[in-house]
């Protein structure tokens, strides 16, 4: 039964999935994506800073 | 029941996959990772869906305007020359017909991760890929951790048979690669209960990987689990998270389970590990004798050809490693190929991490190429003991990473002139989330 149930979920689920793709694929990378699998928004502050700083991306870790 | 369930979905995806190969793409990756028909009885479970959906699919995409040649980078090229390796591998095999099952059955997997080299090029479809592969190992994970629960422990999870995960150990492996990426789904969601959804599906995948009872998985479990916290954020935090999940689950386990995880610190007294070392030399006498193309796919498993190197004295058996196995069936070339692809993907998500960090509409980049390393990481440790070298589950982070590069890079490009803002995230998704 709850194996049957599971896999009743994941067949609806993989569907759900082709078609949230389809909807979606054309989008432009800054178009947000819709539908239940819609991705997050950013969140952004309100105050813009300056952007990665130089040589930043040299290193792999962060200040704390 | 099941087998009607299954045959409606392909029926209903089939002529999808007719106009959209980026369709058929997925549901062949569905039905690779997951072996569905493995699961069900009747009718449906002796119908190739696997090889319907491939002809459907390759012959949709040769007629279709999508790309047909992969983006050219060098792991194109390393992929490229161990495919080619494989070809030279199964042409100089040692017994050729009973090699040739497997490279079928391997390199189809390679058709497969090619189509996604060329096909996976866009945000919607890296993330349908991801839901895929969590949809896929997530229902044996599911299923697997609510045996264990509701047995207390006792219940012996393994895969679907006649599949690559079919092994108590395979699946263990699946399922702790399969973790990052539900952590990463759980990131990007926006649908609360969906998330929510995600959460109990990772506590039950964790339970699961116990419940296999492989000490191999359990060790690819911690190395996953400590790249997990290391990419995280808030690693104090992710740690307590995950020690907080971790040690009652732990102390759940049956008095068995936790004797045979003991067995991990005196590995060279187990009979199991030594008889996998000698394996293991085995398939180096192997490489010794044959370095450039080895003896073929699973070759060494055969006594004659074992004692043709070795002289006699080891007893053949599966390698029971990701590297030993390429290293007997392609020699030290095949390996060295093997080992190129496996640090350019790595290298692959090390580059997305720091284009993308702190960039306003990267995230998900950031934190997918977080999370695939940490997957990687599972993969690497725990393979060293399992035969999984051709599993699908991690040849699809080859592409997925690979073109996760390229859109980043175009989107850096692009926006180079824009100023990126600082982002906030509130402290209920701090557990776990990439550091940055």
């Amino acid at each position: 039964m709850v194996t049957g149930l599971l896999f009743l979920g994941a067949c609806i689920g993989v569907i759900v999935v082709v078609f949230w793709m389809v909807a979606n694929d054309k989008l432009r990378p800054d178009e947000p994506t819709r539908g239940l699998l819609a991705m997050r928004e950013p969140k952004t502050d309100a105050a813009p800073d300056p952007g990665p700083q130089p040589g930043r991306e040299r290193s792999e870790r962060s200040p704390r | 029941m099941r087998s009607f369930v299954l045959i409606l979905t392909i029926g209903c995806l089939l002529p999808s996959c007719l106009f959209y190969p980026q369709v058929g793409m997925l549901v062949w990756g569905w039905l690779t990772l997951m072996s569905p028909h493995q699961e069900v009885y009747g009718l449906a479970q002796a119908l190739q869906f696997n090889l319907v959906v491939a002809v459907v699919t390759l012959l949709a995409w040769l007629v279709s305007a999508e790309p047909k040649v992969p983006p050219g980078s060098a792991v194109l090229s390393a992929f490229i020359l161990f495919v080619l390796l494989m070809g030279v591998s199964q042409l100089t095999a040692a017994l050729p017909d009973y090699s040739f099952t497997f490279f079928d059955r391997f390199i189809r997997e390679m058709v497969f991760i090619f189509l996604c080299l060329a096909m996976l090029n866009s945000k919607a479809r890296i993330h349908a890929m991801l839901w895929i592969y969590a949809i896929s190992i997530g229902y044996f994970a599911v299923k697997g951790g609510a045996f264990t629960l509701v047995s207390g422990g006792g219940y012996h999870v393994v895969g679907p048979p006649n599949s690559m995960i079919g092994d108590n150990n395979h699946i263990g492996l699946a399922v702790v690669m399969a973790l990052p990426v539900m952590n990463y789904l759980r990131l990007q969601t926006a649908n609360r209960p969906l998330r929510t959804g995600i959460v109990l599906a990772m506590v039950l995948s964790f339970i699961c990987v116990l419940g296999t009872q492989s000490r191999g998985a359990f060790i690819g479990l911690a190395a996953m689990g400590l790249v997990l916290i290391w990419r995280s954020r808030h690693r104090t935090l992710s740690l307590v998270v995950i020690a907080a999940m971790a040690i009652p689950m732990v102390m759940f386990m049956p008095e068995t389970w936790v004797e045979r995880m003991e067995t991990i610190g005196s590995a060279t007294d187990d009979n199991s590990f030594n008889a996998r070392v000698q394996a293991w030399w085995i398939a180096v006498y192997i490489a010794l004798g044959d370095p450039l193309t080895g003896v073929g796919f699973r070759a060494g498993y055969i006594q004659s050809v074992a004692d043709m190197f070795t002289g006699g004295g080891y007893v053949a058996r599966a390698h029971h490693s990701i590297y030993f196995e390429i290293l007997a069936a392609m020699g030290f070339l095949g390996l060295a190929v093997y080992l190129l692809i496996m640090f350019l993907t790595w290298r692959n998500a090390a580059r997305v991490r720091r284009l993308a960090r702190d960039r306003r509409g990267l995230e998900w980049a950031h934190d997918l190429a977080s999370m695939a390393q940490a997957t990687l990481a599972g993969y690497i440790v725990a393979g060293a003991s399992m035969s999984v070298e051709f599993w699908a589950g991690y040849w699809l982070f080859v592409p997925i990473l690979l073109h996760l590069r390229r859109l980043v890079e175009a989107e850096v490009v692009v926006g180079a002139d824009a100023p990126s803002t600082a982002l906030r995230r509130g402290p209920a998704t701090a557990a776990l989330e990439p550091r940055r």
